[in-house]
């Protein structure tokens, strides 16, 4: 009889604990997800194979854009979030294709695609190691997903367990600018973004 | 149940060969299934240097090839330029040109530069003809007449402190081999 009981209890306490495995079991795309190294604005966050720093970011309700002498308004039913900041290769050369605005609430939004393509942006350029390159991302996201965001740029969204460098904008969300105006330019950094501050 | 020493002895030598074959079996068949991609990694990562000199022609992946001249110019932005020329003498260029080829730099500390897709306007300026000719691969061999070497060459954007390079050239169909070439001291 005892040993009838032990064995019903010992199934039941496997059953138990695989019940209790299933359902902590994390998520492959958690298994394989990037690893984030973080930081604020005006720092440079050093990843494993590249390093960002950011120092501004901007907030605007429409974006003129100016190449070759003519300018273009981009108006949109939320904001648009201008960012700047440099990024280094640390060994190899890289490209950085992957850019995003990840809003307080964790909703992501992508690098925007109205930009046209005269105006280069992070994913257009090549980081060499040892020669640190400016770089401008701009996202058009609704206004409730300024405040507190962060930008988070990778090589790219495919591969997992590469780097990832997450970092903490200082936007309000208040202080959203009537236009910015992004003007092509035949110097490095290829863009200057008026009015300047 | 038959429970004799001798039946208990032969299941007991029965269990041991069983997980002793366990622990042999489930490496080798792991090993067996994932054959093709250690074949892989051992192809990407594991590369054998051939070492040449300057200006001195060498034979590799069938052809010889020379590095004729590396130079270091003042690039923009506060970078510097390094141009690598070479040429490759093949009996038959075009299958050669069939054949990925990847050209690299890399320093003394291990950090590695992949050419640039336009050259600087410092090569452009100083070395014009240079700056007319493909880089290693498929369109420079094409170009090309049995008998007459393929002229290459790559254009690199580096910081101008960077010490001890190594061009390295390497073709895919010659792997785990490349042609490894270091910048004179000077």
């Amino acid at each position: 009889m005892m040993r009838m009981v032990r064995s019903a209890l010992a199934l039941l306490f496997a059953a138990a604990v695989l019940y209790a495995m299933q359902h902590t079991r994390p998520l492959y795309s958690d298994i394989t997800s990037p690893i984030a190294s973080s930081g604020g604005m005006n720092k440079r966050v050093e990843g494993r194979a590249f390093a960002l720093s950011l120092d501004s970011a901007r907030v605007a309700r429409v974006l003129n854009i100016e190449t070759f002498g003519k300018s273009k308004p981009y108006t949109s039913s939320g904001v648009w979030v201008v960012v700047e900041g440099e990024a280094e290769a640390k060994f190899e050369t890289l490209g950085l294709t992957s850019g995003e605005w990840l809003s307080g609430s964790g909703v992501r939004y992508v690098l925007t695609d109205r930009v046209p393509a005269t105006i280069e942006m992070m994913p257009g350029d090549v980081y060499q190691p040892g020669l640190p390159r400016r770089v401008l991302l701009v996202f058009e996201v609704p206004e409730d997903a300024v405040a507190g965001g962060t930008v988070v740029v990778a090589r790219t969204k495919l591969l997992p367990l590469d780097d990832e460098i997450r970092i903490t904008t200082d936007v309000s969300g208040k202080d959203i600018e009537p236009a910015i105006t992004i003007r092509r330019s035949e110097e490095r950094p290829p863009w200057t973004v008026l009015p300047q501050r | 149940m038959d429970s004799s020493p001798a039946k208990v002895t032969s299941t007991r030598r029965g269990y041991w060969l069983s997980m002793m074959a366990l622990v042999v079996a489930l490496p080798a068949a792991l090993a067996a299934q994932t054959w093709g991609s250690i074949k892989d990694w051992r192809s990407q990562h594991l590369r054998q240097p051939v070492s040449a000199t300057l200006g001195q022609p060498i034979d590799y992946a069938g052809a010889s090839w020379t590095v004729t001249r590396l130079t270091r110019l003042a690039g923009s932005e506060g970078s510097a330029v390094f141009l690598a020329e070479f040429e490759a003498l093949a009996a038959d260029p075009k299958a050669l040109g069939s054949v990925p080829c990847e050209v690299r730099l890399s320093d003394g500390s291990g950090r590695e530069w992949r050419p640039t897709l336009f050259a600087d306007p410092a090569v452009r300026k100083q070395y014009p003809e240079a700056e007319q000719r493909s880089l290693c691969g498929g369109m420079a061999f094409a170009a090309t007449e049995p008998g007459k070497p393929a002229r290459m060459a790559a254009s690199f954007s580096i910081p101008p402190a960077a010490s001890s390079l190594t061009l390295s050239i390497a073709l895919y169909s010659a792997l785990p081999n490349y042609l490894s070439v270091s910048e004179p001291r000077t």
